[in-house]
């Protein structure tokens, strides 16, 4: 139904080929062969020109655009869990912090609160019904699903949705690339709905709080509940939802 | 990385303007691609074809950005954008329209049909970026087809509804 696009000529190479050419990555009789296209094609001769002149041809500034990925590049790796198990105060640590969170959390379903004073509530919308949900139910296409976030005052929020093929998705603020502080309708959820598409599989709901605001590209991200890795002094809570068609 | 990123950034940037055909967000895939080959760092320099990892890499942080919602909202203003401000070419609406479908097409089934109908990749160069043999790249192709040749008919039938009420579904 739909035919090629984009190439000059059919027999003109693909992004791809010549990206492959000019990297110097194809062997001699295929480079041989995008080489005597290229002496005769003016088309393909000015995309060949374009990749060499680099960055230079493209709307961007390639240092500042470098600086950002150096500054939001992932962090050296915390040591493994285990390894610090060894350590003979981490036991007693876990013992004691263990009893704490026995006596101390919180009953409430939906909020996960791992010690700080963050609360994560998931509401569902149904065939018009309203209803809370706890981590690991099952949602259906097309619905709507708000949020009802505790935070202290001040704190800059982004929810994200993570599926388990690792794509992700802004829910809050929607579509966004940068934290927000909370801001509440009326009825107290956070503003804002997300109706849910088709997709069939589990994804994982991650508030994202710090005291300062924060990018997208901040966190380093990955399917599963604890796949959501902000910087040094956030809160992370997890919320699993069970998608079906 | 710095090397790395002078030797494959334009590639990385000029395909996510391909698909996204927007600077800014081509500029966030750029860094959100590089982030990630910093993560696989091993991966990256490993792979016999850095362009090949690098490309469907690429390919598929355009195409979930294209699923998100505020995206798909975006990708819905460009059929209700009044038509004296589209390109009046074949080509562009036709490219318009691929993009519109993609956003809301079966993952795979996007991806083969990005490589083929967008980049205009042979089925075997698809089948190797998809990792799957040709036959399978046929079957993704056919199914594309029809999913978008009903999704098309069903528009159609449609009557059509003013800028508002379309932008509304998400």
């Amino acid at each position: 139904m739909f035919e090629t696009v984009p190439t000059p000529t059919p027999s003109c190479p693909s992004e791809l080929l010549l990206d492959r050419w000019h990297l110097g990555e194809l062997e001699p009789s295929r480079a041989a062969t995008v080489e005597a296209h290229l002496a005769g094609c003016p088309d393909c001769s000015e995309r060949r020109d374009a990749r060499d002149a680099g960055f230079a041809a493209l709307p961007v500034d390639a240092d500042r655009l470098f600086a950002k990925i150096e500054a939001a590049g992932p962090r050296r790796p915390v040591r493994d869990f285990f390894d610090r198990l060894r350590d003979w105060r981490i036991p007693a640590l876990v013992v004691a912090t263990a009893a704490a969170v026995f006596v101390l959390a919180p009953r409430e379903q939906g909020i996960r609160t791992k010690g700080g004073d963050v609360g994560f509530r998931v509401f569902r919308e149904h065939a018009g019904q309203v209803e809370e949900k706890v981590s690991g139910a099952a949602f259906a296409a097309r619905d709507r699903l708000r949020f009802d976030v505790k935070a202290s005052e001040g704190s800059q929020i982004m929810i994200l949705g993570v599926e388990e093929s690792g794509e992700v998705y802004t829910y809050y603020p929607a579509g966004l690339d940068r934290s927000d502080r909370v801001r509440r309708t009326s009825d107290g959820a956070l503003s804002g709905a997300i109706e849910l598409d088709d997709y069939d599989g589990r994804e994982w709901l991650h508030l994202v709080r710090c005291d300062d605001a924060f990018a997208r590209a901040d966190l380093i991200t990955g399917p599963g509940p604890k796949g959501v890795e902000a910087p040094a002094g956030c809160d992370v809570r997890a919320f699993e939802i069970q998608r079906q068609r | 990385m710095r090397d790395a990123f002078k030797r494959y950034g334009p590639l990385v940037y000029r395909r996510a303007l391909t698909l996204l055909q927007d600077p800014r967000e081509a500029e966030d895939a750029t860094q959100e691609v590089f982030i990630r080959a910093m993560k696989n760092e091993a991966q990256f320099r490993n792979d016999a074809l850095v362009s090949t990892w690098l490309y469907r890499v690429t390919t598929n942080y355009c195409l979930n950005l294209m699923r998100n919602r505020k995206n798909r909202r975006r990708i819905l203003e460009e059929q209700v954008r009044p038509a004296q401000e589209l390109s009046t070419g074949p080509e562009t609406s036709t490219v318009v329209m691929v993009r519109r479908l993609l956003a809301r097409a079966d993952q795979r089934q996007a991806r083969a049909a990005v490589y083929v109908y967008i980049d205009g990749l042979s089925r075997e160069e698809t089948a190797e970026l998809l990792d799957c043999s040709v036959r399978t790249v046929g079957n993704l192709l056919d199914r594309f087809n029809r999913w978008a040749r009903n999704e098309i008919e069903a528009e159609a039938e449609k009557p059509q509804p003013c800028a508002e009420m379309q932008v509304s579904r998400v």
